[in-house]
């Protein structure tokens, strides 16, 4: 028990240091060159309990944290998860949910003889 | 619609926005107004104008990765210069190129091919050239090759009077920290870079051979850049618990050649800041020693056990405390005493406003009585 509550405190001293590095290698912020867009941004969001939708505009690349002195992790994912607790949630979010529950896609309900988009991915 | 929305596309009070612009690098927290993200001249004019007519502070702002609070606001407009991130012109003949505020230093530099700017502060990648003529940055080469200062041909800026003006007289702007108006075009000098370079990790058991060492080192011609670093971040950065020299060749003379392992060399000496500052050591200070005092000076931080780094072959450390810890204001008057200076290129900001010596003061108030009559720009930051 006792190591698990340090090992805990140890995860949680690596706060960011508001360094700015990771400004050079976020997409996101590096198309809307704007610090609330940035995970610089987004880690003071984080300390301060903001939720902000800001966290929808994360592409999960990973590139802050890697890019990152101290490898901090901003928890995007969990963020987002607390949001929609929250109720918080985009509109596409909400569509796109409700058509996999509905017709098993992301798309909505299918034509018979039309075929589904096709997504492009990296 | 107001007069800023009317005329600038980017301004914002957003509560995300006051949240995000109310620090920088330093962990100074302050108050935001307004952001404005201004994407040419003419949109800087309008927020100038509109600050002087309202009486308003206005905040330029770079990358944010000042370590003095330079950059954080007072109840302020912000003006994020980000988006003017325009190189403009490359002269590789004449070895001069011109640039908005807002263009990244690593981003100048990778598009100059055999040329470069040779002022490489530890925040290469984010920092603006806007914010390293603010805060008149030196960083990691600066034996070699000094100062941003010393790189500048010549500022276009706007002052109180909203006018465009050409500035030849440098150092009214560099490293005044936009306190005497804001820069929107910079003519810089470039130099070739080095067709090759390489490095050295020397380790020590003590200061003093160590210092034997640098002093040597200096007077070479062919040394860029000597780093230091001390047992504690030694033993941060897994290299043991010893004294570290980094030390840069222009030419292969160093053990360490390869691309990849230099890199990750000085990836260990550019991480050591956000090390310190994740284990709350969060006061990032960066006193200038001249060469007698060197040796007093880190045998004092060893003694106390200060952790420190730093361009040594410059005279620059950076040494790491804790907030509001009795040891700073015991250093400043060390470094007093050693005939040092409190800032050898962090600025002033509002974290050393306490520190500036009279002379400083005079030359301050000079300075805003010719660019800032009204005391609209960065208000409260080096003096006032």
């Amino acid at each position: 028990m006792t190591k698990r509550i340090y090992l805990i405190g140890v995860r949680y001293m690596v706060d960011c240091s508001k360094c700015g590095l990771c400004r050079a290698v976020c997409p996101v912020y590096l198309a809307v060159l704007k610090e609330s867009s940035s995970p610089r941004g987004k880690a003071i969001f984080k300390e301060n309990g903001k939720l902000s939708d800001l966290f929808y505009m994360c592409t999960l690349c990973g590139m802050c944290k890697k890019n990152c002195p101290i490898e901090v992790d901003l928890e995007i994912r969990k963020q987002r998860t607390q949001l929609i607790e929250a109720g918080k949630e985009t509109e596409a979010n909400k569509a796109m949910i409700e058509n996999i529950r509905k017709y098993g896609n992301p798309f909505g309900k299918i034509e018979k003889g039309k075929k589904l988009k096709t997504l492009f991915c990296c | 619609m107001t007069f800023l929305n009317k005329y600038i596309d980017e301004v914002s009070e957003s509560e995300e926005d006051k949240m995000a612009y109310a620090t920088d690098a330093s962990g100074v927290i302050g108050k935001v107004r307004r952001v404005i993200c201004p994407k040419n001249l003419d949109e800087v004019r309008k927020a100038v104008i509109y600050a002087k007519r309202n009486k308003m502070d206005l905040v330029p702002r770079g990358a944010g990765t000042g370590l003095v609070g330079g950059a954080v606001p007072n109840d302020s407009i912000v003006l994020d210069v980000s988006r003017m991130n325009k190189i403009l012109e490359i002269d590789k003949i004449g070895k001069i190129v011109t640039v908005e505020p807002g263009v990244v230093l690593d981003d100048l530099n990778s598009v100059l091919g055999e040329l470069f700017f040779p002022i490489v502060p530890g925040s290469h990648r984010a920092c603006t050239i806007g914010g390293m003529i603010a805060t008149n940055a030196a960083g990691m080469m600066a034996l070699k090759y000094g100062t941003t200062c010393d790189w500048i041909e010549e500022l276009e800026v706007v002052d109180d009077t909203y006018r465009v003006k050409k500035i030849k007289e440098i150092k009214d702007f560099c490293g005044r920290e936009g306190t005497t108006g804001i820069i929107v075009k910079a003519k810089l000098r470039v130099t070739i870079r080095p067709e090759k370079t390489s490095l050295n990790l020397f380790s020590f058991q003590s200061i003093t051979p160590m210092l034997e060492m640098v002093n040597e080192l200096k007077v070479r011609a062919d040394v860029i850049a000597i780093e230091y670093l001390d047992k504690i971040t030694s033993r941060i950065s897994g290299l043991g618990e010893k004294f570290h020299l980094i030390v840069e060749y222009e030419n292969d003379s160093g053990k360490i050649n390869e691309e990849k392992e230099k890199e990750k060399v000085w990836k260990i000496r550019e991480a050591l800041s956000s090390q310190l500052i994740s284990r709350k050591l969060e006061v990032a200070e960066d006193p200038w020693i001249p060469d007698e005092g060197l040796g007093q000076f880190l045998y004092w931080l060893a003694e106390n056990k200060i952790p420190a780094f730093g361009h040594i072959g410059f005279g620059v450390i950076h040494p790491h405390f804790r907030r509001n810890d009795m040891n700073i204001e015991m250093m400043f008057n060390i470094v007093k005493k050693l005939n040092g200076k409190v800032s050898g290129e962090h600025g002033i900001g509002v974290v050393k406003r306490n520190f500036i010596s009279d002379e400083e003061k005079v030359r301050f108030m000079r300075l805003k009585q010719i660019y800032d009559k009204e005391n609209i720009f960065n208000r409260g930051k080096i003096y006032g």
